[in-house]
């Protein structure tokens, strides 16, 4: 399972991306995330299985809604709390849900 | 407490909705992507600069100024090209965007005028470098929106017999025929790159007064605090920024003093931004003391970033974001920092930085030494992270409350 995870420049999505890779192997799963600027969704987003975004991405999210379904991705807007707190197994939910 | 709601709901729907219209349109977006991509060549050059001011305590340390030269002095060339290229990509014109992107490039050297000699070509090393960003701005704007309409439009009829790639061929020849003749007349004809200096010279110098300086800061920190991406007006504030500090190494490099305040080792490296845009290194503190347990668990897992001046997590996480007693908070330090800044560098207390840097993510105070050398600057620091610590309290408090509150009755 590839999890794309996209923020403003891919600093911020970075740790949670960590995080919930972690997660997901721990659950037994073969999890890969990667996290990339938003810039670079439509270049990066066929290698991956699914999309998540970063809660600021909230004003970028037409863009993110339209690329995702141009190439048949899922893809969900993290929750605020989940992103804050870097709660990895609550986001590693939301991708499973997803797929 | 209707009235806070109301304007809650208000802020995150109808505002958001049409600030977010106004974002996406390709022409914003390609200004805002143009920096978000070329930044590491602006990061290897400061990389350089950056070890070359080693050079001031070790001298027997290379000179590493041509990396600088081949990475931050060619951004023109790379804005030429991304702007109109990610334009063109925005409009789904997939084909031709990589075209268009070097058709630009051409325009952009076109228009530098240069000179064949001895069959060396000789351009102005600032035209494709930082002192052309504002024509290499304009030329990709206006390359990525006649190349859009023009392939949108088409010459051929839509059932013509030829195959694609022939029928773009022909389209791409004509017009990129046309635009260089078009550049080559414009460049021999008028200096564009002095003219567009000219022209941009009143908004600079406007930035470069206090209140254009203050009114920058709190532009990206509303937008932010918002919701919507600080790096709306970014373009505009990283180009002044980078003449600034081109401008002040000049100056240290011919003996005389640095004048320009607004610059991104000055704002952000050193000490408008403790903790990220907003000064939330502080409030991280706050945080994590609180006696909230969901605010306190935030401020500890968040609490890392903001060491390296990320402030996402706190922004959206306490949240600052499209919270009104917090957003006031903000803006208040967005106001009172700058300020302060501004005057305590314009009376000279501390020495203006002038070595292009541009690392945003190092940890404060080390970037703010970093940046000028001077002790004073780290004085400036430690009292902006007090004084900033006292004005989010009160804002801060009244937040915890209200979560407290909803805590006991959950």
């Amino acid at each position: 399972m590839r999890i794309l995870f996209i923020c403003g420049n891919g600093v911020s999505s970075g740790m949670i991306a960590a995080r919930t890779g972690k997660a997901g192997k721990a659950q037994g799963y073969d999890v890969e995330t990667e996290a990339y600027s938003y810039t670079e969704l439509s270049e990066v987003i066929d290698d991956f299985d699914v999309v998540l975004a970063a809660p600021q991405m909230k004003c970028n999210e037409e863009m993110i809604s339209e690329t995702c379904q141009e190439h048949g991705k899922k893809y969900a807007l993290i929750d605020n709390y989940a992103f804050s707190t870097l709660d990895g197994a609550k986001c590693f939910e939301t991708a499973k849900s997803l797929i | 407490m209707k009235f806070y709601s109301k304007l809650q709901d208000w802020l995150e729907g109808p505002f958001s909705q049409k600030m977010q219209k106004f974002m996406q349109n390709p022409y914003m977006h390609a200004l805002q992507v143009c920096f978000t991509i070329i930044l590491p060549m602006i990061m290897v050059g400061s990389l350089a600069s950056l070890f070359n001011t080693f050079r001031n305590f070790v001298s027997w340390l290379p000179d590493l100024s041509l990396i600088n030269s081949f990475s931050f002095g060619l951004i023109s060339i790379f804005m030429a090209f991304l702007i109109p290229y990610t334009i063109m990509e925005s409009k789904k014109l997939q084909k031709q965007k990589m075209i268009t992107g070097f058709a630009s490039v051409s325009a952009l050297i076109a228009l530098a005028n240069p000179q064949y000699v001895d069959g060396n070509l000789v351009v102005n090393a600032g035209y494709v470098g930082t002192s052309g960003m504002t024509v290499a701005m304009v030329v990709g704007l206006l390359v990525g929106w006649l190349f859009s309409t023009y392939f949108k439009h088409g010459l051929f009829k839509k059932d013509s017999s030829l195959p694609t790639v022939v029928v773009v061929w022909f389209e791409s020849i004509l017009i990129i025929f046309v635009l260089i003749l078009a550049c080559i007349f414009i460049g021999q004809a008028v200096d564009l790159f002095s003219l567009m200096e000219v022209v941009f010279r009143p908004l600079a110098n406007i930035g470069n007064t206090y209140l254009g300086f203050l009114l920058l800061y709190m532009i990206m920190a509303l937008c932010y605090c918002c919701g919507l991406s600080a790096w709306t007006i970014w373009p505009i504030v990283c180009a002044l920024y980078l003449t600034n500090i081109a401008a002040n190494a000049a100056a240290v490099a011919a003996g005389q003093s640095p004048v320009y305040i607004a610059t991104d080792e000055l704002v952000f490296m050193g000490w408008c931004c403790l903790g990220g845009l907003g000064c939330t290194l502080p409030l991280n503190i706050l945080m994590i003391r609180s006696k909230s347990k969901k605010i306190s668990t935030i401020g500890k897992a968040a609490i890392a970033s903001s060491i390296f001046n990320i402030n996402e997590p706190v922004m959206y996480g306490l949240p600052v974001v499209l919270n009104p007693v917090m957003m006031l908070g903000y803006m208040a330090v967005s106001f009172i920092v700058p300020t302060i800044t501004y005057i305590v560098f314009k009376l000279g207390l501390v020495s203006i930085p002038a070595v292009a840097m541009m690392m945003n993510f190092l940890p404060q105070p080390i970037s703010t030494f970093m940046v000028n050398s001077d002790f004073r600057g780290i004085i400036l620091w430690a009292v902006l992270f007090v004084l900033t610590y006292f004005i989010y309290l009160p804002f801060f408090k009244a937040y915890e409350k209200q979560e407290l509150e909803n805590e006991q009755e959950a």
